[in-house]
């Protein structure tokens, strides 16, 4: 579903370029639990925009559904976004203006969706995470976990192939971090496919398959691998 | 995306910056104010003008002489002035007449100084006065002592013990006059070259033997209807020259000073539609950097709603919403000032007070344009920003 081959990104830093991608493969198929571990400065987060078109590779090629989408055009690639991807952030990233509710619905503005059907879905997806009493609050009224689980409500709300977590438990104490790990396997089961993006290896040993990235590649953890 | 749902957004955060809204408003406000001012004065000052004519009418005319040497003073002779209708294609009816000035002596006392105008039959038709007691002066009372009295003048006998002015005798300087008539009360008007409310009307064969003179100094007249003033001004002029060519008259129209009139209202207008759009200017500048520092703080949201799925255009279609709701809100509070503005001085000049629909349908259009111009360098900034530099901002 999703196949990244041999992407390369290089940055210019003054008069120097710097490779932070050297060339990485991944595949993602449909139903995955992916996490791609990583110490920072490793390139997890270029790769995460990549993955996310939020940014696009100096070379390589990205397919996903089928679609070569490293060369298109932001409007295509915004819409690309909204359609097929769902965003968690490692600090929930809701607008404090707005109840969860209106946080969740936030996706569906982009589209043609009707008023009526927009809440639906956003009360659909609240129900998934467990936070479908808590509709009205504003992000300030809710617990750190309450907040990342509507931030994970908006990343399902549009129905996306992959949900694209960065540190999804990073501010979260250890034992709300775990209810969120427990959330995504369950989420998981339902046929969500998620990649995970982190530097733990406690929220990476929650996944059903683990990569590592480092040195601007990314290779795969064999079963038998500590 | 829905407009409903993208300005009710603005809404809302215009009113978390409230503060920094309301300070970028006093711009609008007072730009939209000033030419919802402007137009409102010029619409009233335009009804105004209108509405003193309508009694009087415009198709009147002045005819009057100027003074070129001393001695006695020349004047035009009586029957070159009532000849005028006939004589001329443009006028329709005229009546001369001349102007004095005496002490009103009644019972012994002097009860006012007042003009006395030597009339003929056709002044008070002319000059749309009405009596409410007696009759007018007639030519059949050439060089009779019999006399009409103004509204004030009445009042003023009134006072001194006349209980019914009509046949009450009066002294005019030498000659004593008996009161035949009333006048009604009548507006002052700027175009009529008397007071008729403070005035005694005599005929003018009398007047002229009380204030002696060659001839009448005055003459009002009526064109005939579909005539132009500049046409019927140069015809009495031309007339005049001919029968009197040493006379010097003036002519002057009620047509005419209407169009000075508005041309002057325009000048005003004009006046007032630049401290309007200057103070637009300003507001707008106001708007803008509302919006710059808007953008600014807004870079996180801006990051985040990029990254669910807007497009540069949805993000540049918000904060351009958001601008034009800012000056929409500075407009209305404009056209309320400015209402509020016309209101208060129409009450200070007694002027009648109207709300000029088109004025409040402009401030609305141009509150509208100014956020659209305002808004858009801003929007467009927000519309580029990188997501990923955007998402990391604090």
């Amino acid at each position: 579903m999703l196949r990244l081959r041999d992407i390369r990104k290089t940055y210019r830093v003054g008069p120097a370029t710097v490779e932070v991608l050297r060339g990485v493969d991944l595949e993602v198929n449909r139903g995955d639990f992916v996490s791609i571990m990583g110490a920072s400065g490793s390139g997890k987060s270029t790769l995460m925009n990549i993955i996310g078109l939020l940014d696009k590779p100096s070379s390589g090629s990205y397919s996903l559904d089928g679609r070569e989408v490293s060369s298109m055009t932001d409007n295509r690639r915004s819409a690309i976004r909204n359609a097929s991807i769902g965003f968690v952030f490692q600090s929930f990233h809701l607008l404090p203006r707005l109840t969860a509710l209106e946080n969740v619905r936030l996706p569906l503005m982009y589209r043609d969706t009707g008023a009526a059907e927009m809440d639906r879905c956003a009360r659909g997806a609240l129900r998934r995470v467990g936070m479908e009493d808590r509709t009205g609050h504003k992000p300030n009224e809710l617990s750190g976990g309450q907040q990342q689980r509507v931030a994970i409500a908006r990343a399902l709300v549009g129905e996306p192939a992959i949900v694209l977590a960065d540190e999804p438990t990073g501010a979260l104490d250890p034992t709300t971090g775990n209810d969120i790990m427990e959330l995504f396997a369950e989420l998981n089961g339902d046929g969500t496919t998620l990649i995970v993006i982190t530097h733990d290896p406690e929220v990476a040993q929650r996944c059903a398959r683990r990569t590592h990235i480092g040195d601007g590649g990314l290779r795969e953890e064999t079963a038998s691998a500590p | 995306m829905a407009l409903k749902a993208n300005v009710k957004e603005a809404v809302v955060s215009l009113y978390a910056a409230k503060q920094r809204s309301l300070l970028a408003l006093i711009g609008i406000v007072i730009g939209i104010g000033s030419v919802i001012a402007m137009l409102s004065v010029g619409t009233i000052a335009k009804h105004q003008a209108l509405e003193r004519f309508r009694e009087l009418g415009t198709d009147y005319l002045t005819i009057r002489t100027r003074n070129v040497d001393q001695g006695t003073p020349s004047g035009i002779r009586l029957e070159d002035a009532v000849a005028l209708p006939e004589e001329t294609k443009s006028i329709a009816g005229a009546a001369p007449w001349s102007q004095g000035r005496a002490a009103v002596v009644y019972g012994g006392k002097k009860i006012a100084d007042a003009p006395v105008l030597g009339v003929t039959g056709t002044f008070l038709d002319l000059n749309r006065l009405r009596l409410v007691d007696g009759r007018a002066i007639s030519d059949l009372d050439f060089r009779r002592a019999h006399c009409v009295v103004g509204a004030q003048v009445a009042a003023s006998l009134q006072r001194a013990g006349a209980k019914k002015p009509v046949g009450e005798p009066i002294r005019l300087k030498d000659r004593i006059c008996t009161v035949v008539g009333v006048l009604r009360t009548s507006p002052k008007s700027s175009m009529q070259p008397f007071e008729a409310d403070r005035s005694i009307l005599i005929p003018v064969s009398t007047a002229l033997r009380l204030f002696p003179r060659r001839g009448v100094n005055q003459v009002v007249a009526r064109m005939r209807p579909e005539v132009h003033h500049t046409a019927a001004t140069k015809e009495v002029s031309d007339y005049f020259r001919r029968k009197a060519p040493r006379l010097a008259v003036t002519v002057r129209s009620a047509q005419k000073l209407i169009e000075q009139m508005q041309r002057q209202t325009q000048t005003f207008a004009l006046l007032l539609a630049a401290i309007g759009s200057i103070s637009l200017i300003v507001g707008g500048v106001g708007v803008m950097n509302v919006m710059l520092v808007s953008v600014t703080e807004r870079r996180k949201e801006i990051g985040i709603r990029r990254a669910l799925g807007a497009r540069r255009l949805d993000i540049q279609s918000q904060f351009l919403i958001e601008s034009i709701v800012l000056s929409l809100i500075g407009g209305v509070f404009g056209i309320l000032l400015g209402v509020g503005g016309t209101r208060i001085f129409c009450h200070f000049s007694g002027w009648q007070f109207l709300v000029d629909p088109v004025a409040a349908a402009l401030g609305f259009a141009v509150s509208f344009c100014v956020g659209v111009f305002f808004g858009f360098q801003p929007a467009r900034q927000a519309a580029r920003l990188d997501p990923i530099a955007a998402l990391r901002s604090a």
